[in-house]
């Protein structure tokens, strides 16, 4: 099946008629890009396709039931409809859902051939048979959402997934339809075995056994649903901390880079303490030290004047002055000539203590000096180490922030809880899977018992001709059954292989990091890295996995529809309708996913906002876009001081995404 | 050995055709359950007394 046009009237924010015309025809540009701010008709339009085939929106869509335009509604009109013009097995399809100006809802499709428009018996019995609602949620898709087929929770999505697209759902009604055919001979067989007296008694003994089997098979299924229920509950504990044991890790990282800071900063009380120890012990020395520096000139240079000793004594000159006499016996006056000279001299002469104090200091200058050079070179060494262990203290404190940042809004304790229930849900399953191989033994012993129960029946039932030959249908449905059970199973099995196949090599070419994915036996998506450890997968890169598990499907239908094989129905080649799928991915991704887009299905119908749209990616998509368009905001509000708002087209062109002023609030379909 | 090969030959036979009926149904979405299970009875109730009839 191909889009052709899709064509809206006043359907949600599009006013009055708008067309959008798909690119169909070269295989090369299969893509109609659509570009469009938050909340313009993106979604819409791709509910419009949903709506129109289907009378089904997606789950998120709000106010489902107001399909009518508000301002088309403000107008006094009723009508609106979604027109698509598809291409399916070389014919020409209109489909028109809508409501009339009367206010009537209508569902209609007119095949068209030779321009004439033949109408469609059964509209519904058509769209099941071009596409059937459950597999066209896998083509029409809503990236916001997308994650939904990665994601731990959704192994039943990803199981039912696999199975539509791979066409075992017709097998499994063809199983079903055997079971209720099988019952049916099985009572038939059962009134003519009660007819018999020995027949009877075996038949009782054989219902009896029966009974206890289902009761038993009952139990099994009920601890499988018990053992799944706790898998799950496991596993969201285990997701939550494969995350949080990695915060785990941070704060063991993070206390023990504590616990090294406050060593260091041990040391470093401990280093100023020898600072001060320093002081104590060499501070004397240091003080002397410059002492000497200042005296020793001075005491040096009065020793080469000829200053020191000096020539006349102190004593000498005192006793002279306070006798008032010269030393010609001659005696002065007070403030005479002779008085101000002998106080002069005075000034230069010098005491026995001064003369000895000054060859005392010279004699201990090498002591203080070597003690200077000791304490200097201790001073050194101190801090030296005292910068080391500032350094350290810096550097302790920027990764304890580091650690700090990664952990806010982390809950600690939570996470040790749970690393205690996983524990509890550990211990509950190994208890309820010891239950279940002890159920499972009974069961093979019970299945025995049925099955000499059956024989001993058809023994005694042997000789009735009628009862022998219902017994042989019977015999031969259940033989079909299992076989067409086998068959199915390993079809099964086939695809998972496959497309876990193509799923890794989509990996390998489009991810960034080096992981495996393994698809289980119950269909589980995982993600395990090069270790083969099992991790934990982000928003982006559910929603990346998902995309490409779409991928992987649709590649693998359309590889098979090639080699079809009878027990299978034909596979849906439709188109992909994408809206924003590079929502929760990062650029890197962005492009993996752009890159993988043309090569997923035969046309892709791509609608992206102003952010998922940046240059890089739609570079990327740009030698494969065959049709391009824009949603226009038109509102009646004023710009005021908002700046304009531009959506870039793949050609560069800039294009004013809302239109200010406008007579009515509507979106508008524009190609480029 | 013959028998065996001849019976699961039969087997093959039968679940093309029901597989055929269930594709037929399918491909036209009737969704009549009813007449779904009733056809396939009939195929069912068919094959069985025409080809298991040399085992009965």
């Amino acid at each position: 099946m191909k889009l052709k046009k899709i064509e809206l009237k006043n359907f949600r924010q599009y006013f009055g008629i708008q067309v959008l015309e798909i690119a169909n025809q070269n295989k090369e540009k299969n893509i109609t890009l659509i570009h469009a701010e938050n909340g313009v008709g993106k979604t819409a339009l791709l509910n419009s396709i949903l709506w129109c085939f289907y009378n089904q929106t997606t789950e998120k869509f709000e106010n489902k039931s107001i399909i009518l335009n508000y301002e088309a509604e403000k107008q006094g009109a009723k009508d609106f409809y979604v027109k698509i013009l598809i291409e399916h097995n070389n014919f020409d399809f209109e489909i028109s859902r809508g409501q009339d100006s009367l206010g009537a809802l209508y569902f209609n499709i007119h095949k068209i051939e030779n321009g004439k428009y033949i109408p469609i018996k059964d509209p519904t019995v058509l769209i099941d048979s071009i596409m059937p609602w459950d597999i066209a949620v896998y083509f029409f898709f809503d990236g916001e959402h997308a994650e939904t087929f990665a994601s731990e929770k959704n192994k039943k999505n990803v199981a039912e997934a696999i199975e539509n697209m791979i066409g075992c759902n017709v097998a499994n009604v063809g199983v079903s339809d055997l079971k209720i055919i099988i019952k049916k001979y099985t009572e038939q067989y059962n009134q003519l075995v009660n007819l018999d007296k020995s027949g009877q008694e075996f038949l009782k003994q054989f219902e009896n056994i029966e009974n206890e089997l289902k009761e038993k098979e009952n139990k099994l299924i009920e601890i499988k649903l018990e053992i799944e229920m706790v898998v799950s509950k496991r596993e969201a504990i285990a997701d939550s901390l494969r995350n949080t044991r990695a915060a785990k890790e941070i704060q063991i990282q993070r206390e023990s880079l504590e616990n090294e800071l406050k060593i260091t900063k041990e040391n470093k009380c401990r280093e100023e303490a020898e600072k001060c120890k320093w002081i104590e012990e060499y501070g004397l020395d240091l003080l002397a030290r410059d002492l000497f520096k200042k005296t020793i000139p001075v005491l040096e240079k009065n020793k080469s004047d000829g200053k020191l000793p000096g020539s006349i004594a102190e004593r000498l000159l005192k006793e002279l002055i306070t006798d008032m006499k010269c030393i010609c016996k001659r005696h002065f006056t007070q403030d005479s000539e002779e008085h101000k000279e002998l106080l002069k001299l005075l000034k230069t002469s010098n005491s026995n203590i001064s003369i000895e104090r000054a060859y005392r200091l010279n004699a201990k200058l090498p002591i203080v000096n070597e003690n200077n050079n000791k304490g200097m070179a201790k001073l050194t060494n101190l801090k030296n180490r005292i910068v080391d262990i500032n350094f350290k203290i810096d550097e302790l404190e920027s990764k304890i922030g580091e650690c700090s940042n990664k952990l806010k809004g982390l809950n600690l304790e939570e996470i040790s809880e749970k690393e205690f229930k996983l524990e509890e849900k550990n211990k509950e399953l190994n208890q309820l899977n010891i239950k279940l191989g002890k159920l499972e033994n009974e069961i093979i012993i019970c299945n025995d018992k049925v099955d000499k129960s059956k024989s001993r029946i058809a023994h005694t039932m042997s000789s009735n001709k009628e009862a022998s030959n219902i017994k042989t249908k019977i015999d031969f449905l259940e033989n079909a059954k299992k076989t067409l059970e086998n068959k199915i199973e390993s079809y099964k099995n086939e695809a998972r292989v496959k497309i876990q196949e193509e799923i890794n090599s989509l990996l390998l070419a489009n991810f960034k990091k080096d992981f495996v994915v393994k698809i289980e036996d119950n269909f589980r998506l995982k993600l395990f890295n090069k270790y083969d450890q099992l991790i934990g997968k982000s928003g982006g890169e559910n929603q990346l996995l998902s995309l490409i598990f779409i991928c992987a499907l649709i590649k693998f239908s359309i590889k098979k529809a090639s080699t079809l094989e009878n027990l299978i129905v034909p596979n849906t080649i439709a188109p992909l309708v994408l809206d924003s799928p590079f929502g929760q991915l990062d650029r890197a991704y962005s492009q993996a996913v752009a890159l993988m887009l043309p090569k997923m299905t035969e046309q892709v119908l791509l609608l992206v906002s102003s952010s998922q749209g940046d240059r890089e990616m739609i570079a990327s998509l740009e030698n494969h876009i065959g049709s391009e368009f824009v949603l226009i905001s038109h509102t009646t509000g004023s710009k005021g001081d908002k700046s304009n708002d531009y959506l870039t087209a793949s050609n560069g062109k800039k294009i004013i995404a809302t239109k200010y002023n406008q007579e009515i609030n509507k979106t508008i379909l524009e190609k480029i | 050995m013959v028998e065996k090969i001849k019976y699961l030959e039969k087997i093959e036979l039968f679940l093309k055709e029901l597989i055929k009926i269930e594709i037929e149904f399918d491909k036209n979405r009737k969704n009549q359950e009813s007449s779904r299970k009733e056809e396939v009875k009939k195929m069912v109730e068919k094959f069985l007394n025409e080809r298991l009839s040399d085992e009965t």
